[in-house]
């Protein structure tokens, strides 16, 4: 564990080395919500978005999508990390490659939590909430963070040339975030994009903090959400965590 | 085309939602200048990843004058905008059907100067403010940008201040002028007039401030 | 002991290790030569574990990198060709960072920062981020990390690469200081006079093959060429060269610029030096200069690879 602790402690450290940016970006995220989501507001189908507005409903899902911003953007550090030499500094080190993958998850969602603070704030000033949704929705956004932290390990090491690694992000990102409920709900999408919606992560990612804080009629089961939020984590981890471990050890001669 | 994929998602989804008429339509084309924005607005990250990687040391040592450095700079990132979106325009297509001949002229004048403008932009901000703030710059102009603009949303959905805002915003220009081209709306020559003007600007900011960093480091 | 056996490497289809089998015995530097692209560093780095051999074996202290590269990787320390900082984050911290990972227990830490930073005259630079220091800082840096951690294998990818003169010297004591506490030194250098200096033995690799392996003096002695002798001659050349080709010591002459400069490569050449000048004054020749040079290493490597460095 002190493997982990090692890896973690720099990522929390260099995230708060660049705080006074981060703060900055963050003020011009609850910007972008505010404004996006007030003015389509007024011209939004009724019923469309169950028992809340528009805004309450854009302000949790850009919660979740700036979530998967920045814990997927970890594989992006960890790309750079390879590319610079020092990851093959880290994997000199005595720290297990288990270590360094785990470590590196967790600080990524610190990270990600630590992002998303000002538009947590947004949210809880909008949305009707308790104390006990406010840590409920924080943990299960941690979860989701480690899983997505995860998948964006993977990603960031399955391909070394940048402009390819660049489009796999862009091709991730975008449409797992256009395909979701994150920003528009599932009874506005054609058939067709339902069906993709349905399988996405970030939708039950979204759906889930809607129902910890707001009962959504979209969620049939009120825990539903919340548990492929914990299955997709699990799985996104641990496959990280195994693809890690085997591209970098014990893989095929190339 | 999984910035296609993605905005094409979008553009669906928030036709079903939105009570405005045509407003897949509307937000297509706002999705187009929005990609035009992408490539060469981020043209910045490609000059100050040059600078930090001592590139544009080894630019400078070859035989090439500082002028021509810099006019090539900047007309490099508006041709790689000028090229993404040659995609887009055929999703548009697609989308919302052939425009005239005239429109056709209307929509490529637009997406050239659009891209001017924004790819001096980029470089402006890359050559004026240190690495560190070239993000938080890039983030707040963008806001600015895009959420003050008719990319998403028309006009008559906004406050009267916005829309004072979004009337001289070179986004809204471009997409303004590019729905013309497709027959979406009336042709304006003010929102001609503001791109020019942008281009202008930041046409001469570019140029001087990429100028005076490689003068620096000479 | 670390032990290398019929270690190979392939990347696609390009052989970077070939067959290479060799012993580096417990607290000795161990210098590891040979040009860019003969496979110093992907040794290395199947050796921490970084890459998998595509075929062979090491085996540290008995311990096989394949199957427990974690107990491996607890025993040794390395120290790049290209320093690997985490360029936002202060040399001090960066040095911090490394004791951490190393386990190195907290009253020692900070002391051994400040006394490796000073001795590097790297103390005043401490709050400095890493990705503003020069090149050679950076490496003194890198450097620093295996003075402060003292590994019991300690490797050294081109440990003095940009450094100034007076750098140098100090890493080199440095790195003789670890091997007098016990630690087992690899150095991989391109460095002629520094893998002279510092190693008990040596390897050379040529195309991913150990060329010859040895020490510094069993290497130069077993040279067939023998010592080397350049002369300034008075007279006509070719009567020299005739003369001088009797001698049965003499293995080769090469003439050299400027005219009237001869190289004679001849065994034991303080003792047969008389010998060379007695013939040459016997047949009117004059001698303007001379001068006995030992072989080098770069004379050895010459030989063995028929390249120069």
């Amino acid at each position: 564990m002190d493997g982990v602790r090692v890896v973690l402690e720099r990522d929390v450290r260099t995230f708060f080395m660049n705080f006074y940016a981060i703060g900055f970006r963050n003020i011009v995220v609850v910007l972008d919500t505010v404004i996006f989501a007030f003015i389509l507001s007024a011209a939004v189908r009724p019923g469309a978005v169950g028992n809340m507005t528009y805004l309450q409903f854009f302000a949790l899902g850009s919660l979740v999508v700036s979530i998967f911003w920045a814990s997927y953007n970890i594989g992006r550090d960890v790309y750079w990390d390879r590319e610079s030499g020092f990851l093959n500094y880290l994997m000199s080190l005595p720290i297990s490659r288990t270590e360094i993958i785990v470590g590196r998850s967790f600080g990524g969602s610190f990270r990600a939590i630590m992002t998303a603070l000002p538009l947590y704030v947004l949210a809880a000033i909008l949305v009707p909430t308790t104390a006990l949704n406010i840590l409920e929705s924080l943990a299960v956004l941690f979860v989701f963070a480690l899983g997505l932290c995860g998948l964006g390990i993977t990603a960031a090491l399955s391909v070394r040339d940048e402009t390819r690694a660049r489009l796999l992000n862009t091709f991730i990102s975008l449409v797992l975030i256009r395909s979701s409920t994150a920003l528009y709900p599932i009874v506005a999408m054609p058939v067709w994009l339902q069906v993709g919606t349905r399988l996405n992560p970030v939708t039950y990612a979204s759906d889930s903090i809607r129902s910890v804080t707001v009962y959504s009629p979209q969620a049939v089961i009120p825990g539903f959400d919340i548990s492929i939020v914990l299955i997709f984590a699990g799985v996104a981890s641990v496959l990280g965590s195994w693809l890690f471990s085997r591209m970098i050890e014990g893989g095929p001669a190339e | 085309m999984f910035f296609i994929t993605g905005a094409a998602f979008w553009a669906v989804s928030l036709g079903g939602l939105v009570l405005v008429p045509n407003y897949f339509q509307f937000l297509i084309v706002g999705l187009m200048v929005l990609g035009i924005y992408n490539t060469s607005f981020n043209y910045m990250n490609v000059v100050s990843t040059e600078a930090r990687r001592g590139y544009k040391k080894y630019l400078m040592a070859l035989p090439l004058s500082r002028a021509g450095l810099t006019i090539g700079r900047v007309l490099a990132g508006a041709a790689e905008g000028i090229v993404y979106v040659a995609i887009l325009f055929a999703f548009a297509v697609a989308m919302i059907g052939f425009p005239s001949l005239v429109g056709s002229l209307t929509i490529i004048a637009a997406v050239i100067i659009t891209s001017f403008c924004l790819s001096s932009l980029g470089l402006a901000i890359a050559t004026h403010f240190k690495p560190e703030m070239i993000d938080p710059m890039s983030d707040a102009l963008g806001i600015a940008l895009i959420f003050f603009s008719t990319l998403y949303y028309p006009p008559s959905l906004m406050p009267q201040p916005m829309r004072f805002v979004a009337a001289g915003n070179l986004l809204s220009a471009g997409a303004d002028l590019m729905r013309a081209g497709f027959g979406l709306q009336q042709v304006s020559v003010l929102d001609l007039a503001v791109l020019v003007i942008w281009g202008l600007a930041f046409g001469v900011l570019s140029v001087r401030g990429y100028y005076k960093q490689l003068n620096e480091l000479a | 002991m670390i032990e290398f056996d019929k270690l190979t490497k392939v990347f696609r289809n390009v052989v970077a290790v070939s067959e290479l089998s060799l012993n580096v015995d417990d607290a000795e530097v161990f210098g590891l030569l040979g040009p860019n692209g003969a496979g110093k560093t992907t040794t290395l780095m199947m050796l921490c574990s970084i890459l998998k051999p595509s075929s062979g074996t090491i085996r540290v202290d008995h311990i096989d990198v394949r199957t427990e590269p974690d107990k491996v990787r607890s025993r040794l320390g390395i120290a790049f060709q290209e320093p690997a900082l985490d360029s936002r984050l202060t040399v001090e911290r960066n040095l911090e960072f490394h004791a951490d990972a190393c386990r190195l227990p907290r009253d020692q830490k900070k002391q051994r920062i400040k006394e490796v930073l000073t001795y590097l005259e790297m103390w005043d630079s401490r709050t400095q981020k890493a990705g503003k220091l020069s090149g050679g800082m950076k490496k003194k840096v890198e450097d620093a990390k295996l003075f402060i951690q003292e590994p019991p294998v300690a490797i050294f990818d081109e440990p003095t690469a940009y450094l100034d003169v007076t750098s140098r010297l100090k890493v080199w004591k440095r790195i003789e200081s670890l091997k007098e506490q016990g630690s087992t030194v690899i150095l991989a250098t391109n460095m002629m006079d520094e893998a002279e200096r510092l190693s008990d033995r040596l390897a050379i690799l040529s195309k991913g093959k150990l060329a010859v392996e040895g020490t510094p003096a069993t290497l130069k002695d077993a040279l067939p060429r023998g010592d080397v002798i350049e002369i300034l001659i008075g007279g006509d050349v070719q009567t020299a060269l005739d003369h001088l080709n009797k001698i049965p010591e003499v293995k080769e002459i090469i003439p050299l610029k400027p005219p009237n400069k001869l190289r004679i490569y001849i065994s034991y050449a303080e003792t047969n030096l008389p010998v060379i000048i007695e013939t040459l004054v016997r047949h009117g020749l004059r001698v303007d200069n001379v001068v006995v040079k030992e072989p080098s290493l770069d004379d050895v490597f010459l030989h063995y690879t028929g390249e120069t460095l």
